[in-house]
Parts: structure tokens; C-alpha cells; sequence
């Protein structure tokens, strides 16, 4: 053993791997194979050494040993030792510190350190310890040490008084580095809490408020956030109640500051300081005044260096002061609470003067803020700004729109504290007249004064009085029966909701049902547009979900121009429904979607009025409707409501088709037929049993080949896509896409077969596969690729790689219910762009536009990180396209302006090859558009960095002012915006 | 600081220009109009409120004069006080963004609405001074707020 302390005493004195030997040293103490007297023992002739370099050795090596060790391994008298050892080396040399102050950190947090051994530690510290000479590391861990005393030892070193509180100002004051920084914000509220500040309180304060507002800047690799720093120093700033003498000032001092952060920062110093527990109202007493003067200049001054966020957090301050005066009890604070308010009222009144002036609905907004803060401030200004503008006399039409929506504010106010208008003193006779004055102009001439009386009234609808709604009824329903403009129209009918949801049965009575007999008889077409409108924006409420359900299906197919109308209000009402309990009463038994169905599948079988039953738009409508309430239900409602009508599409789904032996009635019927079958079928759930389903896609596929229909072909095609995706898996999946392509490859060559239908199927088809990843996808994909070379057909096959990046909202997304796989749409470009690019390359004169056009719908629908590694090879086609001869530029311009507006890095370096091509474009095309899409990427140019475009600048505005003088106007008001936009590249930005 | 007109009436501002068939076909050809120059201007920011000189009613289409054919341009503004101190700045942006955004052969002329100033005279011939506007575009400090102002247009 004492062999093996001479080999240890040689490492330590050498100094090279002290660390492994030490953890050794530690494992054998810890396993009770050697003592730790007996390796201190061995040290003995380094620790005494001459040479300070071998003395620093014996003490790395000491304290690496004790800090490998438990923290409950020494006894009380061991540690004394080790604690009398590490005082005596912390004086030994300076370059002792940085570790003795290690071994102190560990030993402080042993169990059995007594308090003497840290009143001996900081009794040797203070009087030879400058903690800012040392290093940033050092630094840090000293403040370790006083963060484990702050923890469990504060008590042990409270007798030290005021000295141990300075030397804990004083090896923080002029620290400057982030991380130590935002240790000691963290750490020192729990301190100042509970130690007494004494004398020192003012000295503490300013160590801390030297930081304040906190001036740093973030780079990527800070792990410290500005915002954090600035945080925790208010915490520390305003932890303690002796501070408040200080606080208040400096942050008032600060927010006068021209620097946006400063203000912020002082705002959220003053909140904090307000809402936290240790603030005594007293204290701000004297600071009131002052605190509102400079409130006052942020919240109302219209000054570009008051931003949005600064104004919000004053408001923030001045809310948060009020609701400190308000909760407070006592006679004298309600009265400081009522001279603060005087005050606020005093200086907000002579902005009220003008109902015109810039700052009058400021100043409201901000009053309305304040009165919501208690129920006593609220009565105040209520009372206050109510009778000051009811009091208005001879205003014009202008000043009432202002008026009027400053009182709407103002009863929003009231309604938000439960303030009962009648109980305002010095309002208690006149608040009717404010309901009666919203009314009066609401059937003003003037549009602006309607829709701000409309939304004061829908603010107000609770506190009209009952004669006051009658006559607030018949305003609504004039409205809905006028031809008003669109905004007044929408305003109408939020009255008319909000006026639903409290007055249920007076709506019912006073307007439905008095005007809908009327309707019901009335041939207006027109009219019961604007009652089925109105009536369908009360879908939300559950009360009149009977009574929309029964007037949509009333005004269904009585004829043409009554059901598109219907229809038309039905397809708005399931797009914008909040409410999708409408939609599941719409799937009751005598609801609306039993109706239309059964209505339009015994329209079509029995070929009842064409106008109605087969006209496309009508037929469009229904489908969306009965796709968005199918969509909403749940799976076996969904299974409810297939078992209900499957068996009337039994010629579609139980039998093979063979469209071309089938009479022409037959023909029709079919086609038809199958646009409602896809309304059904298209958002139910794979979960939901579909039977023969390779049947249905067969009929699909055939009627869509044959149908004249274009609707038809579309909705079969799709129908059959969709089914493929939900339903189409395993191994019988390869043997039905074969069967299918054979099938579709058959047709193609078929002389009395519409080409286009059968592109379309094997697109819809295509797009279905790729969706879903399925194995048949690639197969189908070099197919489309092949088809593009036909001479015939090849154009039409473009749509395929369109069809392939666009999103449906409607059908084949994962809302109805399909599988989409992730990445689907980059999974394709990455296949097919070589392909389309080498194609592009060396295919002869009128193929290759296929392909060119295949290539600008695939960078069209995919994003640059997509692009990128491809794009050596798409970029040379595209410039290729930008000069005026080529017929595709429109297209791959705005392809090219969609990459620029994306800020596609590679184009950076590219600016000088295109920019010039642009400019060409811009001046001498002959056409409006692609003059305007040039300029447009022309502008898009200038978000690249200023180094690579200052050398272009001056060209470009000299080219630029050439187009000034373009013969259309649309033109030169893009080439004004493009060129002062490259005007302003190199202003320097004057945002502090 | 105080501001020259701390608490401005603020005007209603008019609807965007309509867009007609004429203004899509490539074949007809629209003239230079008031309307267009009123454009050019009415979003320029008041150096002392975040709000455009159409809303504080500083410029108005009716004051415009517009000769397309004879290339002449006059635009007059009226400062929203008699005493602003910002009728030159104003004057000045105006005359600015109009010498960028139009074409050279035209004769811009900005002056202030007849009776409406107190120094209405100096200032129009300040204005109307080419080298002095020139000279005031080299100057960085006013070219920074003129570049303010005129960015929101």
C-alpha cells in the first residue's frame, strides 16, 4: 500500500494525470481499503514543498479526492481539518484560489459542516478575496457557494450582519457576465427576503439597478435569453419592501428613455413591483401624479417610437395600479383611488371635445380599460362619458359614427362589470335615452352611421327595454328585407343572432313567423333569398334548428331559381357552421339530408324536371351539401345512412355496367346517379363496410370512360379514385390496378372513346396511388411520364402532374378520411423531375412543352428544401424561358416569382443572369400581365442581401424609370412599388 | 417635445381605385390622371403622427391638376395648422416621391393651398428650387426622415 502512495505522491508532484489518480485514491477511501488520513499522510512532502507549482498539485489532488467522495463521509472533526487545511491554503497563493474555492463549494455542502467552519471560511474569504480579479469560472463558483449558504446555511452567517451582506455586494458589483449574471438574479431574492438589509439597503439597491434596463444582445449560441435576465432582475429589484424608495423612481426615470426595451422594461418593472405581494400602497402615493403624466404620453401619443406593445404594457401598469388602489380597504385609499380617477378623467376630457379629433377613441379605449378595473372607476366614467356625449348637440353625421361607437365601448364596459345602466346616479332617468339614440340611427341614411349604431346595438341588445326591442325588431327585419350593402347586411344579421340567443321566443314570434307566412306565399325570389340567409345565420342556436331544417326543405325544388337559392344558402350555412349539432339534426329521420336525397334520387330515376334534377350547378350544390354532413357524422351514422340509401344505387353497386349496350335514358340516368353516390360515399370512414366494392370501382371507371357529362366524368373518376385509396389493399390490390391499367390502356385506343376522359380517370387514379404510397404508385407514375410523349393526348397529361401537387380541399385529403402519406407530394417531384428534365432536353419541338409544362406544375407545388438538390438542373430551363419570344414565360415567371418570394437561397447568386433577362421583360413585352409578373419578381429581388444587389441597383432604377411611362396604369403602379422598394435597399434602418 | 398639433381631426379615407375591364386589356392606354397622382401621395406618413396625409386631409384629389399631354403635374397641400413647422417636410416629400415615381418628362409642382400657411411664400419657393431639393436629399439626417415618410406611400 505505502508502496502505492509513492507512486501517487510521484504523480501529484508531477501534475499529470492528477484527476484519474485522485478518483482511484477516492474508490479505494470509499471501499475502506485505505484511509483518508493515510493518503494525506503521503502528500506530505508535496504540501510542504518550496515550490509552489508542486504545493498547487497537493492541493488539486487533496480536493479532487474530497470531492469523489459522499457528502456524508466525514465527521464533524475530519472536516474541521479539511475546513482549517483550505483556509489556510486559500491565503497561501494567489493561484491556490480557484481551486481551494472548488473544495470549498463541495464542503459546504457536507452534512456535518458546522457553523463555525463556514463563519471560518467567510471570516478567511472576506478580508482576502476580490472576487472580480478572478476569473470568469472562479467567479462562478463562488457564487455557487454563496447560492448553497443562501439555500440551507443563512442562518449560520446572520450574526455577521451587514458584513456578510457586503461582501456579497461587493463580489457582485461590476460583474459583467451573462451566465454569473443570471445566476445571482435568480439567487438573491431568496437572500434580500431574509436577510436584514440594513444601512446597506440603498448600496444593494444599486448594485442590482446598475443593470438596469438590461442591455444585451443575443447571439445563436447564448443559451440566455435577454428577455430571462430582464425578468429575474425584477424579480430581484422588487423583492423586497425597503427597495420601493428606489424602485419607483428608476423605473420612471427609465421609461422617459428614447429606447423602446427601456420603456418595456420599466412597464413590467412598475406591474411587478404592483402586483407583488411586498408593495405598499403608500408608497407609490407620491409618485402618482408623475407615474400618470408619463403613462399618459405612451398611452395616448400616436408617436412612431410607441409601439403597439409598449402602449399595452402601460395600459398594463395603469390597470395594475388601479386594482391595487381599488383593493384596498380603508377610507383614505378609496379616496386616493377617487382623486387618482379625477385625475385620469381631467386629462382624458379635453380629448373627448372633439368627437373628430385622433385622439378620441384612444383616449375612450383607455378610459374603458380603466373602468374595468373596478366596479367604482367603471360608474365614474360611465356616468361621466355618457352625459358628456349624450350632452352633444349639433353634430354632423361623422361626429354621431364616433359618438356612437365610443358609447357602444362604453356599454361594453358596463356589461363587462355587470353594471346595471339604471343605477348610474345622474343616468338614472337618461340611460333609456341611449338605447332609443342606437335605434334612432340605426335607420340613419349614411352607411357608416347604420353599422356603428347596428354594432352598438348588438353590444347593447341585453339592456333594451322591451318597447325598445319591438322597435329594434322591425329595425332588423327592414334591414333584412332591404337591399342593403354587404357590411350592413352582416352587422344586420350579428343583431340578429346576438338578439336570437337572449330573445329566443320574441325572435321566433315578433320576426320569423310574423314575416315567414308572408314569404312562404310571396314569389319574390329575391326576398326569401334574404329571409333563408338571415334565418340560416341562426344555425348556432339549438331552438331553431327545427325551424331551418323545415324551411330548407319547403323551398326545395318548387323550381329552378327557388332550389339554387336554397341551395345555394344551404352549401354557405354547412361551410361557415360553428355548430356541427345543426348538421347531426339534419340527419334525423324527416331531416333535411333524407329530404334532398330522396328528392334528387327520385328526380333522376324518374327523369322529372332537367332543370332541377340535372342541372350541374344545382347537382354541385347537393353534393357538397350532402358530402359536408356526411363528413360530420359519426362512423355508424355514417353506416345508418348508407344502409338507408345504398339499395337505391343497386344499378351501380350490385351489377356490372356495360355503358355502351344501355338505352340513352339509361345512359343519362346512370351518369347522374352516380354524382349523388359520390356525395354519399365520399367522406365515410374506412371503418364503414362498403360492399362490392371492386364492383363499384369498375362502373366507375366505365361510366366516367364513356359518360358526355363532364360533371359526371368527374365525379365517377374521383369516386372511383377515393374508393381505391380507402378500400383497395393487399394482394388482391395488385390484380384490380392491373386489371384496371390493361382496361384504361384498352380504351386509350378506342376510336369512339373521349381521350380526355379516360386521362382523367388514369390521373384521379394516379393521384389516389401516390397518396396513399401505395406499391402500384411508381408503375402508375412512369405511365403518366410515357403518356406525355403522345402527341395526341400528352397536353391533357399535364393535368395528371398538376392533379398531383394540388390539394383538395373536398376530396381525397385525410378529412374524408383517406390515407395520405407524409411527404407524398416531395416523394413524387424527387422521381419525377429528372426524368421530366432530360425529357425536356432532348425530346423534338412540340412534345417537349408537355414536359416543360409538367416541370413548372411540380416546382410549383413544392418548396425550395425540396427543390434544392435538383435545382442545377431546373434552373437553366427556366431562364431559358425568360425572354419575350418564349410562349411559356407567363408561366414559369410566376413560377419564378413564387421561388423569389420564398427567398430560394440558390437564385441568390444567380441575381446577375436574371435580373437583366426581368428588366428585358418588364419593358418590352407586349403583354400587361407579364410586364407586371417581372416586375413583381423584380421586386420579390430585393429581399436578398444588400452586398449582391447594390451592384445592380443603379441599373435596375435606371432601366426601371424607363417603364415609368408604361401605357397601362395597372403596370406603372407596380413598377412605382418595385422601384421604390429598390430606392430603399440601403436606407439604413432607423429602428433603435 | 411637444408636437406642433398634438391632437389632428382625422379625416375618412377613399375607397381603393377601381379596377374596370379598360385597365385589363392590353390594347387601350390609360392616361396620366389625378386620381393616379393622388395615389402616388395620399399614403405619405406625417413626420410628426404615424397617420397618412390623406386622413389628416394635407393632400386631396380635387387639388390636383394633371396635363398628360402638355407634361405638367401641380399638386397643392394643405398643412393641417396654419404655423406647422412641417409644411416644408411635407412639401418636400411630396415633391420627392412624385420626381421618383413619375415619368421625367413631366414638370412637377407642389406648392401649398393658397391662404393656408403662414410663410406660404417661402415655402413654396423653397420647394420650387431645384437645387435646394436637391441639396436637401444629400443631407443624411433629413433624407432618413424623408425616406420615413415617404416609405409608407
Amino acid at each position: 500500500m505505502l508502496c502505492d502512495y509513492k507512486n501517487i505522491a510521484n504523480v501529484v508532484a508531477s501534475g499529470i494525470d492528477i484527476d484519474s489518480t485522485s478518483e482511484l485514491v477516492s474508490k479505494a477511501i470509499s471501499a475502506r481499503a485505505t484511509t483518508f488520513l493515510e493518503f494525506v499522510q503521503s502528500l506530505e512532502e508535496i504540501l510542504t514543498s518550496t515550490e509552489k507549482d508542486i504545493r498547487l498539485n497537493g492541493v488539486k489532488a487533496f480536493v479532487t479526492v474530497v470531492k469523489n467522495l459522499p457528502l456524508d463521509f466525514f465527521l464533524t472533526e475530519e472536516l474541521d481539518y479539511i475546513n482549517q487545511f483550505l483556509c489556510d491554503r486559500f491565503i497561501d497563493h494567489h493561484s491556490f484560489i480557484p481551486t481551494v474555492l472548488s473544495g470549498i463549494e463541495y464542503t459546504v455542502q457536507m452534512k456535518n459542516i458546522t457553523k463555525e467552519m463556514i463563519v471560518r471560511y467567510f471570516n478567511t474569504i472576506m478580508p482576502h478575496f476580490h472576487c472580480q480579479s478572478q476569473l470568469q469560472n472562479d467567479r462562478y463558483t463562488f457564487y455557487c457557494i454563496l447560492h448553497q449558504i443562501f439555500l440551507n446555511r443563512l442562518e449560520d452567517v446572520r450574526f455577521m450582519g451587514p458584513d456578510f451582506l457586503y461582501c456579497v455586494i461587493s463580489s457582485m458589483d461590476g460583474e459583467r457576465d451573462p451566465n454569473n449574471l443570471i445566476l445571482l438574479f435568480r439567487i438573491l431574492p431568496q437572500f434580500l427576503r431574509n436577510y436584514p438589509l440594513g444601512h446597506l439597503t440603498e448600496e444593494t439597491f444599486d448594485v442590482i439597478a446598475c443593470y438596469f434596463p438590461i442591455d444585451f444582445h443575443e447571439t445563436e449560441e447564448s443559451k440566455i435569453t435577454r428577455n430571462e435576465l430582464a425578468s429575474n432582475l425584477a424579480r430581484c429589484l422588487t423583492c423586497v419592501e425597503e427597495f420601493s424608495d428606489f424602485c419607483i423612481p428608476l423605473a420612471l426615470q427609465k421609461l422617459e428613455s428614447n429606447l423602446i426595451i427601456a420603456k418595456l422594461d420599466s412597464l413590467y418593472l412598475l406591474v411587478n413591483k404592483l402586483c407583488c405581494e411586498y408593495f405598499n400602497p403608500i408608497k407609490i402615493k407620491s409618485h402618482i401624479e408623475e407615474i400618470w403624466r408619463i403613462l399618459k404620453i405612451i398611452i395616448m401619443s400616436d408617436k412612431e417610437d410607441s409601439t403597439d406593445e409598449v402602449r399595452e404594457a402601460a395600459i398594463g401598469v395603469l390597470t395594475a395600479l388601479l386594482y391595487s388602489l381599488a383593493i384596498v380597504k380603508g377610507d383614505d385609499k378609496q379616496e386616493q383611488l377617487s382623486d387618482f380617477l379625477e385625475i385620469i378623467l381631467k386629462s382624458s376630457t379635453r380629448f373627448l371635445l372633439d368627437t373628430q379629433a385622433n385622439l378620441f377613441i384612444p383616449s375612450i379605449k383607455l378610459l374603458c380599460s380603466v373602468g374595468k378595473t373596478s366596479k367604482y372607476a367603471c360608474l365614474k366614467i360611465a356616468n361621466k362619458v355618457y352625459l358628456m356625449l349624450l350632452d352633444k348637440s349639433d353634430v354632423s353625421q361623422t361626429e354621431i359614427t364616433r359618438i356612437i361607437e365610443g358609447m357602444g365601448l362604453i356599454t361594453n364596459m358596463c356589461l363587462q362589470m355587470s353594471i346595471d345602466l339604471s343605477c348610474i346616479p345622474g343616468l338614472d332617468r337618461r340611460w333609456e335615452e341611449i338605447g332609443c339614440y342606437f335605434l334612432l340611427y340605426a335607420q340613419n341614411e349614411l352607411p357608416e352611421v347604420r353599422i356603428s349604431a347596428l354594432k352598438a346595438l348588438q353590444i347593447s341588445t341585453r339592456l333594451l327595454t322591451k318597447s325598445q326591442r319591438q322597435n329594434y325588431y322591425c329595425i332588423i327585419t327592414t334591414l333584412i328585407k332591404s337591399n342593403t350593402t354587404g357590411s350592413i347586411r352582416n352587422e344586420t344579421l350579428s343583431c340578429f343572432k346576438e338578439a336570437a340567443k337572449y330573445y329566443k321566443e320574441e325572435i321566433n314570434t315578433d320576426i320569423i313567423h310574423f314575416n315567414i307566412n308572408n314569404l312562404n306565399q310571396s314569389n319574390d325570389i329575391l326576398m326569401k333569398f334574404k329571409w333563408l340567409n338571415a334565418i340560416c345565420s341562426l344555425g348556432n342556436e339549438e331552438y331553431f334548428f327545427k325551424l331551418i331544417n323545415d324551411i330548407m326543405c319547403a323551398n326545395l325544388c318548387r323550381n329552378q331559381e327557388e332550389t339554387q337559392m336554397t341551395l345555394n344558402c344551404l352549401r354557405e350555412l354547412v361551410r361557415n357552421i360553428e355548430n356541427t349539432k345543426l348538421l347531426h339534426h339534419f340527419t334525423l329521420n324527416n331531416g333535411l339530408l333524407n329530404c334532398i336525397l330522396t328528392l334528387w334520387i327520385n328526380g333522376i330515376k324518374n327523369c322529372e324536371n332537367f332543370q332541377i334534377f340535372r342541372n350541374e350547378i344545382i347537382l354541385n350544390d347537393v353534393s357538397f351539401v350532402v358530402n359536408s354532413i356526411v363528413k360530420i357524422i359519426s362512423n355508424s351514422e355514417q353506416q345508418r345512412v348508407l344502409n338507408q340509401f345504398i339499395q337505391y344505387f343497386n344499378d351501380i353497386v350490385e351489377t356490372k355496367i356495360c355503358y355502351q349496350s344501355l338505352s340513352d335514358i339509361e345512359k343519362d340516368k346512370y351518369s347522374y346517379m352516380v354524382i349523388l353516390l359520390e356525395s354519399i360515399l365520399n367522406s365515410v370512414n374506412q371503418d364503414v363496410k362498403i360492399n362490392n366494392v371492386t364492383l363499384i370501382i369498375q362502373n366507375c371507371v366505365e361510366l366516367s370512360t364513356f359518360t358526355n357529362i363532364s360533371i359526371c366524368n368527374l365525379s365517377a373518376s374521383r369516386l372511383a379514385a377515393t374508393l381505391i385509396n380507402k378500400y383497395i389493399e393487399g394482394d388482391e390490390s395488385n390484380v384490380i390496378l392491373n386489371n384496371l391499367k390493361l382496361h384504361l390502356e384498352s380504351n386509350l385506343h378506342l376510336a369512339n372513346v373521349n381521350k380526355k376522359n379516360v386521362i382523367n380517370q388514369i390521373s384521379w387514379i394516379t393521384k389516389s396511388l401516390a397518396l396513399k404510397g401505395h406499391s402500384k404508385m411508381l408503375q402508375w407514375i412512369d405511365w403518366s411520364l410515357d403518356l406525355l410523349a403522345d402527341p395526341s393526348y400528352g397536353k391533357m397529361m399535364t393535368m395528371c402532374f398538376k392533379m398531383l401537387t394540388n390539394v383538395d380541399d373536398e376530396y381525397l385529403n385525410t378529412k374524408c378520411f383517406c390515407s395520405v402519406k407524409l411527404l407524398y407530394r416531395q416523394r413524387i417531384f424527387c422521381y419525377v423531375i429528372e426524368p421530366l428534365v432530360s425529357s425536356y432536353n432532348t425530346l423534338p419541338e412540340p412534345i417537349k412543352e408537355n414536359y416543360l409544362i409538367s416541370i413548372l406544375y411540380q416546382i410549383d407545388g413544392n418548396n425550395y428544401v425540396t427543390l434544392s438538390p435538383y435545382f442545377s438542373k431546373i434552373l437553366p430551363v427556366l431562364l431559358q424561358l425568360l425572354s419575350p419570344e418564349q410562349i411559356y414565360v407567363l408561366q414559369s415567371l410566376k413560377t419564378f416569382r413564387n421561388l423569389l418570394e420564398s427567398k430560394t437561397p440558390v437564385l441568390e447568386d444567380h441575381l446577375q443572369s436574371f435580373i437583366p433577362k426581368l428588366l428585358n421583360l418588364s419593358q418590352n413585352s407586349k403583354y400587361m400581365d407579364i410586364r407586371i409578373v417581372a416586375l413583381q419578381c423584380l421586386y420579390n429581388c430585393c429581399d436578398y442581401s444588400l452586398i449582391k444587389l447594390l451592384p445592380l441597383k443603379k441599373q435596375v432604377i435606371c432601366e426601371l424609370g424607363k417603364c415609368l411611362d408604361d401605357k397601362k396604369r395597372l403596370v406603372r403602379k407596380e413598377v412605382v412599388k418595385t422601384k421604390s422598394k429598390w430606392l430603399s435597399i440601403d436606407v439604413i434602418k432607423d429602428d433603435n | 417635445m411637444g408636437l406642433d398639433n398634438e391632437n389632428p381631426t382625422l379625416f375618412e379615407k377613399s375607397e381603393e381605385r377601381i379596377i374596370s375591364e379598360k385597365d385589363l386589356d392590353d390594347n387601350e392606354a390609360e392616361e396620366f390622371d389625378s386620381r393616379e397622382i393622388f395615389d402616388l401621395i395620399r399614403g405619405i406618413t406625417d413626420p410628426e403622427h404615424p397617420l397618412s396625409l390623406e386622413e389628416l386631409r394635407v393632400v386631396d384629389q380635387n387639388l390636383i391638376e394633371v396635363d398628360d399631354n402638355a407634361n405638367i403635374v401641380k399638386v397643392l397641400f394643405t398643412p393641417t395648422i396654419p404655423h406647422c413647422s412641417m409644411a416644408t417636410l411635407i412639401g418636400l416629400s411630396i415633391k420627392v416621391r412624385l420626381l421618383w415615381c413619375l415619368p421625367p418628362r413631366f414638370k412637377i409642382s407642389v406648392t401649398i393651398t393658397p391662404g393656408t400657411h403662414a410663410s406660404e411664400h417661402a415655402i413654396n419657393k423653397q420647394l420650387d428650387d431645384k437645387e435646394r431639393v436637391a441639396a436637401a436629399l444629400e443631407n443624411t439626417h433629413l433624407s432618413t426622415v424623408l425616406n420615413k415618410c415617404i416609405a409608407t406611400a
